[in-house]
């Protein structure tokens, strides 16, 4: 067994405390935001950064400290309702095309074949396209362009697994497929699944903003980031905070989930199973 | 003496996580030129670090290896990485295990064997093309042009182990190590490999280092047996002597624990307990917990080799006292 | 030589098989990723188990040992041929009377590295084998230390996991876990293969004990002649995905009569230095064996036969009694 590098470890440890802060800021929003993110206050329109509005303000007076942090509530909860439910159906239905093999692997792999064979984005606008926009269906759509790819990963995991002795040996013993399938194979396949989802995370708060930013996802007056930057592009010029700032919050975001998913890869390298 | 190689209390230890994994612990050992000398033991017993640590193959970063070994009087752990380079080939070559991961899958079978000859037997191309397909031929590999183009997919594992061992001798070395070259095969093809090495072994006149954990391979092929338990040589002597009357109570049990003609019916002597792990420090005879024949005085420091006999010895302290079944 | 009649002449067989078949796609690809060829791995295969017998089943690698484990436990479908379990036909079984079928049968595999689950505990690899079949509610505890002990492990290993266990730990574990069930007839996959010689001999002893003690019949697969030798009452040999010859385990030994077996025999390095192949080098036989991709023309074992025969070129031959419980599928035992 190697010994992790110890850069792996400290990069492990400032994207989760980054990941960490972003929760709980959004957590605390409430508690620590300086104004209510829809009180409209038409004198501070576009005040720069002052003692009442560390960020300064939009056009609408709207503190901008104030909706990045209500911003990355809904940010963060439509990515992580994005991330669970697409997580659970792809481990499901990856577990089952794997396992089963024959036609019903065949069929369920064609189609995701189909769906990987969109761009992720182009797919998701499509769907949101057909069946309203608002932020419910943006992430509904999300979820449903996620399965495919963790789909796919647990249907290889599964394949490699359900070759292993002990699956052979439990048949043998007689255990019922959900049992082999859902008892002892899905948790050796978590590991991966979870690294995955975490990588997913990032993308889809990239995906969400995205969508927002065309007017798709989050409607306003609500605070979100890909909305705000929406917003603040009109004013790039003129006040550029207000684009940079739910940039930068997006930019971050996507960055510290990222390294988190690459930092516990490393900490479940294959190597380490048995253990 | 003025052996071929003699390994003078050698030990290797690997850096591990649970401190120094000490595989090897204090090997000596004497090989003659032309001889045939079997390395046997259990799986873990250290044999293939000895093995390596003949050819200077150890990681040096992780692995500290210390004692001698003389290799026609000239000490192979001070040379250089270039000096051992140019040894290896040349004056030692060494057979792995496992025919197939020792060819790369991606490249055609007569280039890689054309590369080896052109590296250690310094021949050119055209030079060391003819003498791929002349090995071919040798292995009475039919339509050499064909299978020159071949990839080592498409060879079967008793063609590829004979393959490398061929490879290991272009350099006409004075020693072969072979590191359990027939494992890996079937019986009827490792019959055919060793009968192989076996004519290599005369027409070449070297001296052959086996490691094996087969006795039967062992009383095929080689004169010299050495005994290994544990990173340490419990007993070397001539393969019939030792194999007919064991000194040592290891390798008795190794013997009675086999299967043989006649045993059927009968239960097999089993060896209880597991040897010492690599991280233990030594504390008497390593054998103490599973020695049938053990005293309480064995727990008395580790046991000396001595003379068990004209070319024999053993590390055990009831040597003499004992007198020990092995088979006919 | 103890246990009187080993060969249980008169005894009725736990376990048949006859004219088994299993192909697998083979061979070279379409455009489609469909192969043209059938690897022949079981062809046409016949065994019998006695009740409380030991058949030990050698073979080279890839001539289709597993696969007939495999068959008989019903862990892959065949393509022809009838199982049968006590008379009872098994091949046709479904959900429900295979699981039935898995208290009557077990299997212990080669590997026993990979034979269980990395993160279950070995406390809760063996309950679960209860759970499932709802053996001894309740009693779980003193079952599973019970069956620990049975097979010669400390109760003291309940609690760890598999990858701290040895080979043989591991090993005798596989056995305890397929013997909670308490079938009458187990399958060994090459279970020594991975094992050192103390160790195997611990495994043998475990079999025969096994067997003595609690009427058990096994299929005995290893490709170690010795280790089958020592173990079984009768021994078939396969090549190829055939049964070549099958006979008593003593008389095989003793007097082989199929060109393979003799040349497998022939090859085992012997320590006692006795019929050394180096020494009688005409007696070797050659080549390996290849895939059947086609049912061959003629013997299969016809490329290698030292002694082959202008008809065995051009049919098959079929294995046949030539005595009284001895069969060969040899030309040259055809009368
Ligand atoms: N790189 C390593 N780091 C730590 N321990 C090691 C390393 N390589 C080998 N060992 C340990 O050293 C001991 C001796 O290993 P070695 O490979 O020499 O055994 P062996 O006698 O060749 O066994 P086998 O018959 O299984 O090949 C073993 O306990 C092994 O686990
Ligand atoms: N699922 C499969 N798909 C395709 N080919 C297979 C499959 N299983 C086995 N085979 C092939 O069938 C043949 C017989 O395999 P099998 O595993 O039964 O051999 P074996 O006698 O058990 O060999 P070993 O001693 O190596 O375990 C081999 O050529 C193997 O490659
Ligand atoms: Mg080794
Ligand atoms: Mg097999």
């Amino acid at each position: 067994m190697r010994r992790r590098p110890k850069a792996g470890r400290a990069v492990l440890l400032a994207a989760s405390s980054l990941v960490a802060l972003l929760c709980l800021g959004a957590l605390l929003a409430p508690a620590i935001a300086p104004h209510p993110p829809q009180a409209i206050d038409l004198r501070s329109s576009f005040a720069p950064p002052s003692q009442d509005h560390p960020l300064g303000a939009d056009k609408l007076g709207r503190d901008l400290l104030s909706r990045l942090l209500y911003g990355s509530r809904s940010t963060l909860l439509a990515a992580l309702l994005v991330v669970a439910s697409s997580t659970l159906l792809g481990t499901v239905l990856g577990l089952v095309s794997g396992y089963a093999g024959g036609l019903v692997d065949a069929m369920l792999s064609r189609i995701f074949d189909v769906l990987l064979a969109f761009p992720a984005l182009l797919l998701a606008l499509l769907i949101v396209a057909s069946v309203g926009r608002g932020m419910a269906n943006a992430v509904i759509a999300l979820a449903v362009v996620y399965v495919p790819t963790i789909a796919r990963l647990v249907r290889s995991l599964t394949l490699v697994e359900s070759r292993l002795a002990y699956v052979e040996a439990a048949q043998a013993l007689g255990y019922s497929s959900s049992r082999i399938v859902f008892v002892h194979i899905a948790p050796n396949v978590a590991p991966v699944v979870l690294v995955q989802s975490t990588i997913d995370f990032a993308y889809s708060i990239l995906d969400l903003a995205a969508l927002s930013f065309l007017g798709l996802g989050v409607q306003p007056p609500l605070a979100d980031w890909g909305a705000m930057l929406a917003e603040g592009r009109e004013y790039l010029l003129f006040a550029p905070s207000l684009a940079v700032a739910p940039g930068l919050a997006i930019m971050a975001a996507v960055i510290a989930f990222n390294l988190l998913g690459d930092g516990l890869q490393t900490r479940f390298d294959p190597g380490r199973r048995g253990a | 003496m003025s052996g071929l190689l003699s390994l003078r209390g050698l030990r290797v230890a690997f850096a591990g996580e649970g401190g120094a994994a000490m595989a090897v612990r204090g090997v000596d050992l004497e090989l003659e030129g032309g001889e045939g000398l079997a390395l046997v033991g259990e799986s873990g017993s250290g044999k293939s670090a000895t093995a390596k640590a003949i050819l200077g193959l150890h990681d040096m970063s992780s692995t500290a290896v210390t004692g001698s070994v003389r290799f026609e009087g000239r000490e192979l752990l001070e040379l250089g990485e270039a000096e051992l380079r140019s040894f290896r080939g040349r004056g030692a070559s060494m057979v792995f295990q496992d025919p197939g991961t020792s060819f790369n899958p991606l490249l055609r079978m007569g280039e890689q064997v054309a590369e080896a000859f052109r590296s250690v037997a310094g021949l050119d191309r055209k030079a060391a093309r003819e003498a791929a397909l002349g090995l071919f031929s040798r292995l009475g590999i039919r339509d050499p042009v064909t299978r020159y183009a071949q990839y080592p997919h498409e060879f079967s594992g008793g063609m590829l182990q004979r393959m490398m061992i061929l490879l290991a001798l272009a350099g006409r070395p004075r020693l072969l190590v072979a590191d359990e070259p027939t494992t890996a095969l079937d019986v009827t093809v490792q019959a055919q490999v060793l009968l192989f090495l076996e004519e290599l072994k005369e027409e070449l006149g070297m001296a052959v280092l086996l490691v094996t954990h087969d006795m039967g391979i062992v009383a095929e092929t080689s004169t010299r047996i050495a005994v290994m338990y544990a990173g340490r040589i419990v007993e070397t002597g001539g393969t019939a002597e030792v194999l007919g009357s064991p000194a040592h109570p290891y390798t008795e049990a190794l013997l009675e624990a086999m299967p043989r003609p006649g045993s059927r019916g009968t239960r097999l002597a089993t060896i209880l307990g597991l040897p010492p792990g690599v991280y233990e420090a030594d504390s008497g005879c390593p054998f103490f917990p599973r020695c049938r024949h053990a005293l309480a005085s064995c727990m008395d420091g580790l046991p000396p080799s001595v003379e068990a006999g004209p070319g024999r010895k053993s590390a055990c302290f009831r040597t003499h006292s004992l007198s020990l079944r092995g088979i006919a | 030589m103890t246990g009187g009649n080993r060969e249980g002449a008169g005894r009725p067989a736990i376990f048949e098989a006859r004219l088994l078949e299993k192909t697998f796609p083979a061979g070279p690809r379409d455009l489609l990723g469909r192969s043209a060829g059938r690897l022949r791995a079981v062809d046409w295969v016949d065994i019998s188990v006695l009740e409380a017998g030991i058949l030990g089943l050698v073979g080279e690698s890839g001539c289709g040992k597993s696969t007939l484990a495999r068959l008989a436990l019903r862990l892959i479908e065949r393509d022809a041929g009838s199982l049968s379990f006590r008379g009872e036909d098994i091949g046709a079984l479904d959900g429900r009377g295979l699981s039935r079928l898995r208290r009557s049968m077990q299997i212990v595999f080669q590997n026993p590295f990979a034979s269980f689950n990395p993160r279950f505990r070995v406390g809760t690899v063996l309950r679960e084998v209860l759970r499932v079949h709802r053996l001894a509610p309740g009693a779980e505890r003193e079952r599973t230390e019970g069956m620990l002990a049975r097979v010669g492990l400390s109760k003291e290993l309940l609690e760890r996991y598999p990858g701290e266990l040895s080979g043989g730990q591991l090993q005798r574990l596989g056995f305890a876990r397929a013997l909670l069930v308490e079938p009458a007839f187990v399958v060994c996959d090459e279970p020594v293969s991975a094992l050192d010689v103390s160790v195997q001999a611990q495994i043998l002893n475990l079999v025969a004990e096994l067997r003595e003690s609690l009427g058990i019949a096994f299929l005995f697969i290893a490709h170690d002649l010795r280790v089958v030798e020592h173990i079984s009452d009768r021994v078939a040999v396969m090549y190829l995905g055939r049964i070549v010859e099958s006979a008593g385990s003593g008389e095989l030994y003793l007097s082989p009569l199929h060109p393979y077996t003799r040349g497998l025999i022939r090859a085992i390095p012997s320590p006692a230095g006795g019929s050394s192949f180096l020494r009688d080098r005409a007696s070797l036989i050659r080549g390996e064996a290849s895939r059947l991709l086609e049912a061959p023309r003629g013997c299969r074992f016809r490329p290698r036969c030292p002694v082959a025969m202008a008809r065995c070129g051009q049919e098959e031959p079929g294995l046949t009694g030539v005595g009284p419980g001895r069969e060969v599928a040899c030309w040259l035992h055809h009368s």
